[in-house]
């Protein structure tokens, strides 16, 4: 299935001040263990690209290609996407600054009919606290809550 | 009723299946026919992206945003561009060329306006999973930037007019949509379940629904769901000769009557000008209040807008508000055909600048994310979610209006610091954020706010300064709504919300709108996509789930061809509440007689004789 991160740098004033950085990671999992991945980097190109960014952003961020294109306007978006081949499940990493606050994005994929199907989001509508996102993330891939919570010392 | 959804006729189901089912089994029901009626890429919409239209000479960027094609409603880029101190959208349609609208009016007023825009909260409870670019994806979807300030429900989409313009009624558009008492209960709860604010205030439109038998139990409805502001739309005929109606509907629970109103004259305002005056009369004795809703367009009833604030001003122990609209183009118009139509907010604060000889100026008006402020205040203080209106900056302007007589219009910002109340609200808020005590911040920020009212610029019963201040005092603090109200009656909110059509269409502007639908499948859709794009919302669900003009003519023992509406010009205009509407605002009597005929007619309204 492939899978697409997104590495970007977006800023725009119009209709609303907004800075987002963000850099993403995949992870493939692998004897219940987990392994980054490197993909074939390109540059963003709006018209393939514009429905994988919102399903990535729109959700989690409020961020959408309508606000990019505000961005483009000032030669203030600059995003490399990374693609990936990947085959069973995957979990996709965000470290976001946006306007100054840190945030992480958590998703995770599984294939279907050879599709990247999203069946977990961080998302502005999941507000589950840490330790009950932690057991399902983990069952969703195979893992022990411990390995898991490697990639978030922050919130144990 | 089966697992699967409900047995499909090619473009609509049998409604008579489900309207009696409970809210719950209407739901479930509907639910599942919404994969049926989404958006389909390809068929419905194409997607083109790859390049953005050009800036030509003598032109200035102003941003770049996404938009619609008006002829094939496909996804375009688009370029907002300064020219001439105007603001103009620019797209390019790959099937269908280029196309150039006015979007705002005064690029100076766009930047002061734009200073203001803040972002809403967004929708935690999102009706829809995301797999569409906006605006295909409705709603409301995750991307969605503002909760609902108002929802709309469609309760019937007939109507006793026949205005020349209109495709939308039951007897053109060959069916009759019209939810049941318990499909309605639903709609109102879906809405009623959105986080982090819930929709709170809901406003019953149609078609007319004032035609509907039981208007008087949907508005109770609303209130036994919850909602605090209920407001129905209306052309007004039936409250014109129905005095207890407008009881009725108080007593149920109607806060405020919508009444379409496009102008003082019957040249201008042939839908209700000669209904207006009753209707105003029995609201008053029913102790309803009433907002005037003016559709402003260029060429026909700009050079009024003067003279309608004024008639509002004069009827305001019982008018509440005038909202006007600029224009919303529908169809397909040419070029020069829609410069004799478009108007855009700035357009018509010029003009009520000079048609009140500079007694409300632009600069007397502010966006609608401006009062945003007051939300966040309350927000921290309480510690709850509050109410906010985040639209687009180029979606509404708002000013209130107080007054000495018909001829001192005085606007709030004459004797308030408006920029100021709000920046020291959000301040404070922003301190209490940042950890410093809230009682201490909310002291301070209450002892300051007397700096910003000037009591010798007041209207005179606002001249002892406690009395305003009072207001303002238990609105932030005590969060009364009953002080909101008393505000509301001691002066006349005026208000533009401009609507987008294909024309001006902006992705960013639908993002951030508050001003919802409820559809009948349960989705919540913002009002540019679903009139906007009405074969992919509004009409394709309302055909979806309505009878057959045959089963609706069955079901009520009525004939939809004989609800037709005929004006007795001769009637109305004798009697004492028209002679007093007018007077002082238009002299209506020296029209002949004749001429009220013609322009009644000209609209599409029979006029008997």
């Amino acid at each position: 299935m492939m899978v697409k991160t997104f590495d970007f740098y977006v800023r725009f004033d119009d209709p609303a001040p907004r800075t987002v950085k963000a850099k993403g990671r995949l992870y493939l999992v692998k004897n219940r263990r987990l392994t980054e991945v490197q993909g074939t980097a390109r540059t963003f190109i709006l018209s393939e690209d514009a429905l994988h960014f919102d399903m990535d952003f729109g959700d989690t961020l409020q961020l959408s290609v309508a606000d990019i294109a505000h961005a483009i306007a000032r030669d203030e978006f600059d995003c490399k996407v990374s693609v990936y081949e990947a085959e069973g499940v995957v979990l996709k990493l965000y470290d976001v600054l946006d306007n100054n606050s840190p945030k992480k994005l958590v998703m995770v994929f599984k294939p279907n009919k050879g599709e990247a199907v999203e069946r977990y989001v961080w998302s502005m509508t999941n507000r589950a606290q840490w330790r009950s996102r932690k057991t399902e993330i983990s069952g969703l891939l195979e893992l022990h809550e411990a390995d898991l919570a490697k990639l978030f010392p922050d919130w144990e | 009723m089966s697992d699967s959804a409900p047995a499909l006729m090619l473009d609509r189901i049998n409604y008579l299946q489900i309207k009696d089912l409970t809210p719950d089994e209407i739901g479930e029901q509907v639910k599942r026919c919404i994969p049926l009626l989404f958006p389909k890429p390809g068929v419905d919409y194409k997607v083109h992206l790859s390049d953005y239209p050009p800036v030509h000479e003598g032109e200035e960027l102003v941003t770049r945003t996404l938009s619609v094609c008006p002829y094939c409603y496909s996804l375009v880029t688009a370029v907002l561009v300064k020219r001439d101190g105007k603001v103009y959208e620019r797209k390019v349609c790959p099937e269908h060329g280029e196309f150039e609208e006015l979007y705002f009016g005064d690029y100076s007023l766009y930047e002061r306006f734009r200073r203001w825009q803040k972002d809403g909260k967004g929708v935690w409870t999102p009706n829809v999973q995301l797999q569409a670019l906006c605006p295909y994806n409705c709603g409301l979807c995750a991307r969605h930037k503002s909760h609902t300030a108002l929802l709309n429900i469609a309760v019937t989409n007939r109507c006793e007019l026949r205005c020349w313009y209109c495709f939308f009624y039951a007897v053109k558009a060959g069916y009759v949509y019209e939810p049941s008492l318990n499909h309605i209960r639903f709609m109102l709860r879906e809405a009623r379940k959105m986080l982090p604010y819930p929709a709170v205030a809901v406003q019953f439109t149609g078609g007319e629904p004032l035609l509907r038998e039981d208007i008087v139990d949907i508005v109770r409805i609303a209130r036994e769901e919850g909602y605090h502001h209920v407001q129905v739309n209306t052309e007004g005929v039936r409250l014109a000769f129905e005095p207890d109606l407008a009881v009725k509907l108080r007593e149920a629970g109607a806060n405020v009557i919508y009444i379409s109103f496009d102008g003082v004259t019957p040249y201008t305002n042939p839908k209700n000008h000669w209904e207006i005056p009753y209707v105003l009369e029995n609201l008053r004795k029913a102790k309803l209040g009433a907002v005037l809703v003016p559709t402003v367009i260029k060429e026909y009833n700009l050079h009024e807008v003067g003279s309608i604030i004024r008639f509002g001003v004069k009827h305001a122990d019982i008018v509440r508000g005038v909202n006007m609209q600029p224009v919303s183009i529908v169809g397909r118009v040419p070029r020069r055909e829609r410069e004799k139509l478009r108007v855009t907010i700035p357009d018509v604060l010029a003009e009520i600048e000079k048609q009140t000889g500079g007694q409300i100026r632009r600069d007397d008006w502010y966006p609608v994310p401006t009062v945003a402020p007051i939300s966040r205040f309350v927000e921290v203080i309480t510690g709850r979610p509050q109410f906010e209106l985040t639209c687009h900056f180029a979606c509404g302007a708002a000013t209130y209006l107080f007054w000495d007589s018909v001829d001192e219009l005085i606007p709030i910002t004459r004797f308030v610091d408006v920029a100021g109340v709000m920046e020291l609200l959000d301040k404070a808020a922003n301190d209490i954020k940042r950890g410093r005590n809230k009682y201490v911040v909310l002291l301070s920020a209450l002892t300051k706010l007397g700096k910003y009212v000037d009591v010798s610029q007041a209207p005179r019963r606002f001249r002892k300064k406690r009395r305003f201040l009072r207001y303002i005092f238990n609105i932030l603090v005590r969060h009364d709504y009953s002080a909101l109200g008393e505000f509301h009656y001691q002066s006349l909110f005026l208000g533009l919300m401009h609507f987008m059509d294909t024309y001006n269409y902006d992705v960013s502007r639908v993002q951030r709108c508050e001003v919802h639908y409820a559809m009948p499948d349960g989705r919540i859709v913002p009002f540019c996509t679903f009139n906007v794009l009405p074969e992919m919302y509004r009409d394709r669900a309302q055909k979806f789930f309505s009878y057959t003009m045959e089963e609706w003519e069955k079901i009520s023992g009525r004939k939809l061809s004989e609800e037709v509406y005929v004006r007795n010009i001769k009637k109305l205009m004798s009697g004492e509440p028209y002679k007093r509407a007018y007077e002082g605002i238009a002299d209506v009597f020296s029209i002949p007689y004749e001429e009220h005929v013609m322009a009644s007619k000209r609209f599409g309204i029979p006029v008997e004789e």
